[in-house]
């Protein structure tokens, strides 16, 4: 029966690819392999379809895929040993299995293999992608790998019971193939059953003897080590969530927060190019209720612990508003790079691990202030604490013009490359200016007389090779904000005044279906810190206000994209990020664990409960069930019971037989018990059809009935 | 404690003439099983905790749904017709579905590989077997010996709905059957047959000869020999006989032997070869000498041949220390 085509192959085969096509998309969404090798799969895959499959594979054949297979199993490992890639290695690996298994799937078997190559996809995909998509794709694929499986299940059938039966079996397959679909989604409702209750119910206790890695990401730029002037103007029409953030206190920030989420800092420029020059990382020390707190100039701790559950800021002198706190939770995606983002100024922080895996991340300093951590990939949950509020201008004017430390001589460093004329024109802005915000407001002044502008065309100076904020500030004066920062801050340095640029997000809308604030990563920007001595590093955004926000709202249909990003974030919150925590929390929600307890025990209340309504439907189903019984015809109900009897032994009646012509077929079948079961036969049929039904008729039927049930029983026992 | 677990859980999977057996494609299955819980405990990763539900999910609603396959179906194995050794024979397999509001799918019948036996029966397969429905397959049965046998060991087996597991069940063997003995090519009746006095008119039609006597009407005489004014007159149906009927009968002598000996069990498949092709003429009357004892009265048609056949599928002397039943 190898290479047979028939249509219930053909079926077959359609559905072995489907589920392979379904399986390969749950990785090739989450970009787990790469573009070429799916690319180059597809085609193999396709064109293995469609060939004319050989009832056979040849023995020369088998050896030339055999040498293939070694060859990419070797190249497969050593490019895991060399690379790390070792899911990337494995998962061209599976495509190439696949491929192989699609040129030669003559016999079931193969179609069995292609289902376990297609379920170890799936894992895959479980393990690199975090989408919303793929509870979707791993619905669809249980529904067509069980109708896949049990197609291969009657063709195996057909090949094991040999060609006589096969024939028959791929003609009732196809014909009863509408019930096949009905069972394989009553089997992949029970999968699906399966898999919620052990995804709400099974205890999480990772153990993390292995690490996961290679794990896919979406990158984005400007957040690097490195950063291109220029970077941002590309992703500012980009309206992809990339953070959702939960305020302790919710509903005190409006539609709109003016939150500046610092990400990544740079101390150096040449070139047209941010950088770090400085390499003093932040000092990170454990804090209170778990956070790790950055620590002051003078290296004190910036928070102190306080009896509520809330961390409380250490008071700063001369700045009054230096306790307003914003606490908050952040669900940040991956966006392939390692930064934290805080509202400035950041005081602490704290992963919340998801599982013995995240419980690994490590928050360590960045350079300038940046807070980095060392994750496994996919989004990371954490919390924050920054100090909000911002001192007032006479508490910076109170400041004066301070001596700049060494620490932070870098920050003060003369910019490499630039002309004269940029120093002058900052001496000039300056002039007159005896505090260091008086300097700063004078440079930020003439700033915003520039205009914002996304559509970039270098001068004839910069063409010439000159610096590009050369040509921001003295022929275009019109940028993004990465010119308005990078200028302000050359400008200040210029002058003595130490700054740096900082990349981060401004901003946050409000969306009301989660009750979070989405952060898009058009939301993407570029501004300022100056140094004010005590005070620290103060916040300014030099880019004209109408150039720090893209609009709130996705491209289309805005309302339905807010919906889909709170599922979304309801599915990271729920499913990739549940935990012992929120297991505990949902079985509190649903009665079945006492807030009070300590032990995690059901309550046996609800235990009772649940044993008591089961009894109860039993009870109930079965006083329905006689009751039933007891309005049907009191012979028919015997009858029912001998028949069930018959059918026990084998004997049913045909839809067209009559009991007596039922009672002689039986009779011819087996004499033993022939004469009971025509003296039964006739006597209902007496009874069914007589025009009163009495006493004695009835007695003379169970006497009949019980005389079949005890020649059955003897039947059985010879 | 082990071994008693052991025994245990066989006695359970076998309980009531059943057995579970895991198909290597459900080895494979439970092992990626457990694979996969393994690396959900040890990554606390969420969705492949999703992915290990639903796969324990489908092992254990295979097993439910294999059980229920098995259960709900009753099958029995019918003959079509005359059954003689070593050939195949038309056997009728009836599978019902017991239950009134769920089909049953997936469910072959087919000879239990368990037993060693040179009997076989052709399995039978059925896609799907409506809810409280009978089908019937035809299928061939071949039996190796004459004598009554019981139809071979067999199961109702399914591996629905996956093939990770194969759940058998037991048929009951049944009344046994009349197995006639094998039939050879025999040569032509010859009057210096050892074994027949077939005389020299082997082709004259059946009621040539005297009248000698009327009789009862026995089922299988041939309907030309009946007597309709007499039936008019006893109200019974009686036929005619014929003295001249010993001159074209032919007795079939058999020495006495043993069930199961050789040349004994040749003897008697020539023997039932020369019958049946006697009685396929129009003219003979055969009948049956074992050991010099009459077993079957002459007669003629097919009833007699039937006769013939049922005489020489029992006889013989039982082997020593074998049962009347064995034999």
């Amino acid at each position: 029966m190898i290479g047979v085509d028939t249509p219930l192959h053909r079926l077959r085969d359609r559905m072995s690819l489907a589920q392979i096509a379904v399986a390969t998309a749950t990785v090739g969404v989450a970009g787990g392999i790469a573009p070429w090798s799916l690319a180059l799969a597809a085609v193999l895959c396709a064109w293995a379809f469609v060939r004319p499959l050989p009832p056979v594979t040849t023995k020369a054949t088998e050896r030339a895929w055999t040498l293939l297979v070694g060859v990419a199993l070797v190249a497969t490992l050593t490019r895991a040993v060399l690379t790390a890639e070792l899911l990337d290695s494995g998962l061209d690996f599976l495509l190439l299995l696949v491929v192989q298994r699609l040129f030669n799937r003559q016999r079931a078997r193969e179609h069995m293999q292609l289902l376990l190559l297609g379920s170890l996809l799936v894992v895959a995909g479980a393990v690199i992608n975090a989408g919303l998509n793929y509870p979707l794709l791993f619905a669809l694929y249980l529904v067509v790998a069980a109708m896949t499986l049990l197609l291969n299940h009657l063709v195996a059938e057909g090949e094991r019971l040999g060609a006589r039966t096969a024939v028959t079996l791929s003609r009732e397959g196809m014909r009863a193939r509408g019930f096949l679909w009905r069972a394989a989604g009553q089997v992949a409702a029970i999968a699906a059953i399966g898999a919620i209750v052990t995804f709400v119910a099974f205890p999480r206790w990772g153990v993390g003897a292995f690490f996961r890695g290679g794990l896919s990401r979406d990158s984005k730029s400007g957040f690097s080590s490195t950063v291109e002037l220029g970077d941002f103007g590309r992703i500012k029409s980009d309206a992809t969530v990339v953070m959702r953030i939960e305020p302790d206190v919710r509903g005190a920030w409006g539609d709109r927060t003016d939150w500046h989420l610092r990400g990544s800092s740079f101390d150096a420029y040449a070139g047209g190019r941010w950088f770090h020059e400085r390499d003093v990382e932040a000092t990170i020390a454990g804090g209170p209720f778990g956070y790790q707190t950055l620590r002051d100039l003078r290296g004190g701790a910036t928070l102190k612990p306080s009896r509520s559950a809330v961390p409380e800021a250490v008071a700063v002198p001369g700045f009054a508003a230096s306790k307003q706190t914003l606490l908050a939770t952040v669900t940040l995606e991956d966006i392939g790079v390692d930064v934290l983002f805080v509202p400035s100024e950041p005081l602490a922080v704290r992963v919340s691990p998801r599982g013995v895996i995240e419980s690994r991340a490590r928050v360590r300093g960045g350079r300038s202030d940046e807070i980095r951590v060392d994750k496994a990939p996919g989004p990371i949950r954490y919390q924050f604490v920054s100090r909000i509020g911002t001192p007032t201008e006479a508490e910076l004017d109170a400041i004066g013009d301070p001596a700049v430390p060494d620490a932070f001589a870098a920050y003060t460093a003369a910019i490499p490359g630039l002309s004269d004329d940029v120093t002058a024109l900052a001496q000039r802005l300056t002039e007159g200016a005896s505090t260091r915000r008086a300097k700063v407001e004078a440079i930020m002044a003439h700033l915003g007389g520039f205009t914002y502008s996304l559509d970039l065309r270098p001068s004839q100076r910069v063409l010439d090779g000159a610096d590009p904020l050369e040509g921001f500030l003295f022929d275009t004066q019109a940028g993004h904000c990465e010119y308005f920062a990078s200028a302000a801050v050359v400008l200040l340095r210029q002058i003595g005044v130490p700054a740096r640029l900082v990349n981060g997000y401004y901003g946050a809308h409000y969306n009301g279906v989660g009750e979070y604030y989405a952060v898009r990563q058009a939301d993407a920007h570029s501004w300022i810190e100056v140094h004010f001595g005590d005070l620290g590093w103060v916040t300014f955004d030099p880019t004209p206000p109408s150039g720090r926000t893209s609009g709130d709202d996705a491209p289309w249909w805005p309302g339905a994209s807010e919906w889909i990003d709170a599922v979304r974030n309801t599915y990271l919150d729920w499913v990739i990020d549940y935990d012992l925590g929120k297991q505990l929390t949902l079985f509190e929600n649903l009665g079945l664990r006492d807030r009070q307890a300590d032990n995690g025990l059901l309550r046996w209340r609800w235990l009772l409960a649940v044993m008591v309504g089961l009894g109860a439907a039993v009870w109930i189903g079965a006083r329905a069930r006689k009751w039933r019984r007891g309005r049907a015809r009191p012979e028919a109900a015997i009858w029912r019971t001998v028949i069930r009897r018959l059918a026990r032994r084998g004997y049913s009646p045909r839809d067209d037989e009559s009991p007596r012509r039922f009672g002689a077929r039986i009779g011819a079948a087996e004499p033993p018990i022939a004469a009971p079961v025509s003296t039964f036969m006739r006597t209902y049929e007496a009874c069914r059809f007589a025009p009163q039904i009495t006493a004695d008729d009835l007695a003379a039927l169970r006497d009949a009935a019980a005389a079949v049930i005890a020649a059955l029983g003897r039947a059985r026992r010879r | 404690m082990a071994r008693r677990k052991r025994s245990l859980l066989r006695r359970a999977l076998t309980a009531r003439g059943r057995s579970l057996e895991i198909t290597r494609a459900g080895w494979l299955f439970i092992l990626l099983t457990l694979a996969v819980g393994f690396a959900a405990i040890n990554s606390g990763a969420n969705l492949l905790h999703a992915i290990f539900g639903a796969q324990m999910a489908l092992i254990v609603g295979s097993g439910i749904l294999s059980e229920s396959m098995v259960r709900r179906t009753v099958a029995r194995r019918v003959a079509a017709g005359e059954i003689y050794a070593g050939q195949a024979a038309a056997v009728r397999v009836e599978l019902t579905n017991l239950d009134p509001r769920v089909d049953v799918f997936s469910v072959s019948v087919e000879d239990d590989d368990r037993s060693a036996t040179d009997d076989a029966c052709a399995p039978v397969f059925a896609v799907r077997i409506g809810a409280g429905r009978t089908v019937e397959i035809p299928a061939t049965v071949t039996l190796s010996q004459r004598g009554r046998h019981a139809m071979p060991a067999a199961v109702v087996a399914t591996r629905f709905p996956f093939g990770l597991f194969v759940k058998r069940r037991e048929l009951p063997r049944g009344a046994p059957l009349l197995v006639y003995p094998r039939l050879v090519p025999a040569p032509a009746p010859m009057a210096d047959d050892p074994r027949t006095d077939l005389g020299d008119a082997p082709r004259r039609r059946a009621r040539a000869g005297e009248f000698f006597a009327l009789r009862e009407y026995r089922d299988g005489d041939d309907l030309r020999r009946i007597h309709w004014p007499a039936v008019a007159r006893l109200g019974r149906p009686v036929v005619r006989e014929y003295e001249a009927d010993g001159d074209r009968q032919m007795m079939l002598e058999l020495r006495r032997g043993t069930t199961g000996d050789p040349s004994f069990e040749a003897e008697v498949e020539q023997c039932a070869s020369v019958a049946v092709a006697a009685l396929g003429r129009d003219a003979l009357a055969v009948g049956l000498r074992y050991a010099g004892e009459l077993l079957v009265t002459p007669g003629s048609g097919d009833e007699q041949r039937r006769r013939v056949l049922a005489a020489l599928a029992v006889v013989g002397d039982p082997p020593k220390g074998a049962t009347a039943v064995d034999a």
